[in-house]
């Protein structure tokens, strides 16, 4: 046996990467494979089909009992990379990278705490409660048109993509409802704000709903400053109240809100230079009505070098295609269809200068009321695995990303949307 | 062998289904059991998502046992299943500290603990394999699912997918093997 080439016999070969052999009967086949690489590279390839045979049992006997139990798997796949890309972004930089930031971005592990987690939540939450509400009523009274910034982006990023999707669905015109109090806010593709100050408009001309908010702030501040004198005191600082102690007129409430709104968003304006991520626009905006054709950059990542090789290798090119920030609020978690087709269906022109391109993905994309619609046309076809667990992010102004399991396709849509749909 | 006509052990009962291919009984040992993994999970610093991870990878695994007659029924299916549970979150928790500290550690390759992160970076070989697996058909796909997997004798996978005999299903198994490999390439 031990000078023989056993690899060569497939039933053995199977029998042995199984573990089907007697003690006796492997040991010999295992001497053989110390002076072979010939055998030990059969014996590494039947390794490796027998262990990708073996997890996708493991995988749909998984599905099938997810389909028994009513778990949505698409949504939990979705779930899954969303996670992972925005852990990855979340990450500090690979150490290759920059070593000093990664350890500078750590964060320190503490042991689990048995019994207690939901004071320190209860707690956690009462604060922001109050903080929250501290905020609001300060805003409300200061000034009477209610803007949220960059709030939107914010919660975007921070809610799984599964619940994004029905705030992306409320693209572009964003609106930010709280308890009947309604905040307009508008946005450019350039990612300029164009909401109107309502400083600047006639108090006759003032939406009903925002006419109600005076009411509404005044029933709080009586409530508030009954139940926790202390924040009334701080809510009695603000500008409106301050103004209804010295009897304004109209006419002067007008004028010195006005100024206060100028010197506001000069405040916010140089606030958002120094340290905040800018609005990003909406995107697809630019995007053809039938489609804009466009070569995606695909980057491959290595899967197979350890959990944190993958993690810091995706934050990395994330980061890349992310103009200004790094982290993962900077990106936007799209609303997204994904769907492919063999190259060979895409028009002729595209797929010449498809062939031009090394290591791209030939894509139409669409822009309907609230979702993005892409065609992939790749050269191979990706499994439907993957296609279920892609994700879309918004990564700049006019760059979009599509997160797949080992590899991130990049599009940049700003030099190529206005090429003519064949 | 015949089942047992009575069953005083309602375990033993679901282990027989489960022998017999019955996969209803997974389901049945998850909702008996979810409510104590649940449990422990949050109580360790997990979610409700991780935990529902966990028992469906207790469940398979106790599913593998038990369909390659590796299974001893010594003890509770449901302690069987905590003690898989336990051992598969401490793993993931370990990583996880190791993820946060920065730390490399080889052996995160050779943990078969699998978190939604880490379920995504399992090699990518192994996912070549699966994504040339459902590209060859039937009833190759089903035939090294059945060999590689199931670990079923060739005489029952003959059986199983009506071929004549147990040579036939061998010489099928080759033609499979040979086709897996071919998709394979053009998968990499």
């Amino acid at each position: 046996m031990q000078n023989e080439h056993w690899t060569l016999d497939e039933e053995l070969l199977a029998e042995y990467v199984l573990g089907r052999l007697s003690d006796s009967r492997r040991e010999a086949c295992a001497s053989h494979l110390a002076s072979c690489a010939e055998c030990r590279r059969r014996l590494e390839d039947e390794q490796l089909l027998a262990a990708g045979v073996q997890r996708a049992g493991r995988e749909e006997l998984k599905a099938r009992l997810r389909e028994r139990l009513g778990i949505d798997e698409h949504q939990r796949q979705g779930a899954v990379l969303g996670k992972v890309a925005e852990e990855a972004m979340a990450a500090p930089y690979s150490r290759s990278a920059s070593r000093k930031e990664a350890d500078e971005s750590r964060v320190p592990v503490t042991p689990p705490r048995r019994g207690r987690g939901w004071i320190y939540a209860a707690a956690t939450a009462a604060c922001v409660v109050i903080v929250t509400g501290i905020g609001i009523l300060n805003r409300w009274w200061s000034r009477d048109a209610l803007e949220t910034v960059s709030s939107e982006q914010k919660i975007a990023v921070a809610t799984p993509p599964a619940a994004q999707a029905d705030k992306s669905s409320r693209e572009p015109s964003v609106a930010h409802k709280e308890e009947g109090v309604v905040a307009y806010r508008e946005e450019g593709v350039d990612g300029s704000r164009k909401a109107t100050p309502s400083s600047t408009r006639d108090q006759a001309t003032m939406p009903a709903a925002e006419t109600a908010i005076s009411k509404k702030e005044a029933e709080r501040y009586d409530v508030l400053k009954q139940e926790a004198p202390q924040l009334a005191d701080e809510v009695a600082t603000s500008a409106d109240v301050r103004a209804k102690a010295t009897n304004e007129t109209d006419a002067e409430m007008r004028a010195r809100k006005a100024a206060e709104a100028d010197a506001d968003a000069r405040a916010e304006g140089r606030s958002r230079r120094k340290d905040a991520t800018p609005p990003l626009p909406t995107v697809g905006a630019a995007l053809a009505e039938k489609g804009t054709w466009l070569e995606g950059e695909t980057t491959y990542i290595r899967m197979d070098a350890g959990a944190n090789t993958a993690r810091n290798e995706t934050g990395n090119v994330l980061r890349a295609a992310t103009e200004q920030a790094r982290s993962a609020q900077a990106m936007r978690h799209l609303n997204a269809t994904i769907e492919q087709r063999p190259l060979a269906e895409a028009p002729a022109l595209r797929q010449q200068q498809r062939r031009q391109q090394a290591q791209s993905v030939l894509t139409n994309i669409q822009q309907t009321d609230s979702t993005l619609r892409l065609t992939l046309y790749p050269d191979s076809q990706l499994s439907e695995r993957d296609l279920r667990q892609a994700q879309v992010y918004q990564v700049a102004a006019d760059t979009i990303v599509v997160v797949l399991p080992g590899q991130m396709i990049r599009y940049r849509m700003g030099s190529q949307a206005a090429m003519p749909v064949k | 062998m015949a089942s047992p006509l009575l069953y005083f052990d309602r375990d033993a009962r679901l282990l027989d289904r489960l022998r017999k291919g019955d996969e209803e009984v997974l389901a049945e040992f998850y909702g008996e059991n979810r409510a104590v993994i649940t449990a422990y999970v949050l109580r360790n610093s997990g979610s409700q998502e991780d935990a529902d991870d966990m028992l469906q990878e207790a469940v398979v695994i106790l599913w593998e046992r038990v369909r390659s007659g590796r299974y001893e029924h010594t003890a509770k299916t449901s302690t069987f299943l905590y003690a898989i549970v336990k051992n598969l979150w401490s793993r993931r928790l370990a990583r996880k500290r190791r993820e946060l500290t920065g730390d490399t550690d080889p052996d995160d390759l050779a943990d078969p603990g699998g978190s939604p992160l880490e379920s995504l970076m399992e090699t990518e070989q192994a996912g070549e394999v699966q994504q040339a697996l459902s590209r060859i058909g039937e009833p190759c796909r089903t035939l090294l699912l059945l060999f590689y997997w199931e670990e079923r004798s060739m005489e029952e996978i003959a059986t199983r997918l009506g071929f004549a005999n147990a040579d036939t299903a061998k010489a099928k198994k080759y033609q499979c093997k040979k086709a897996l490999e071919r998709a394979l390439k053009e998968v990499a």
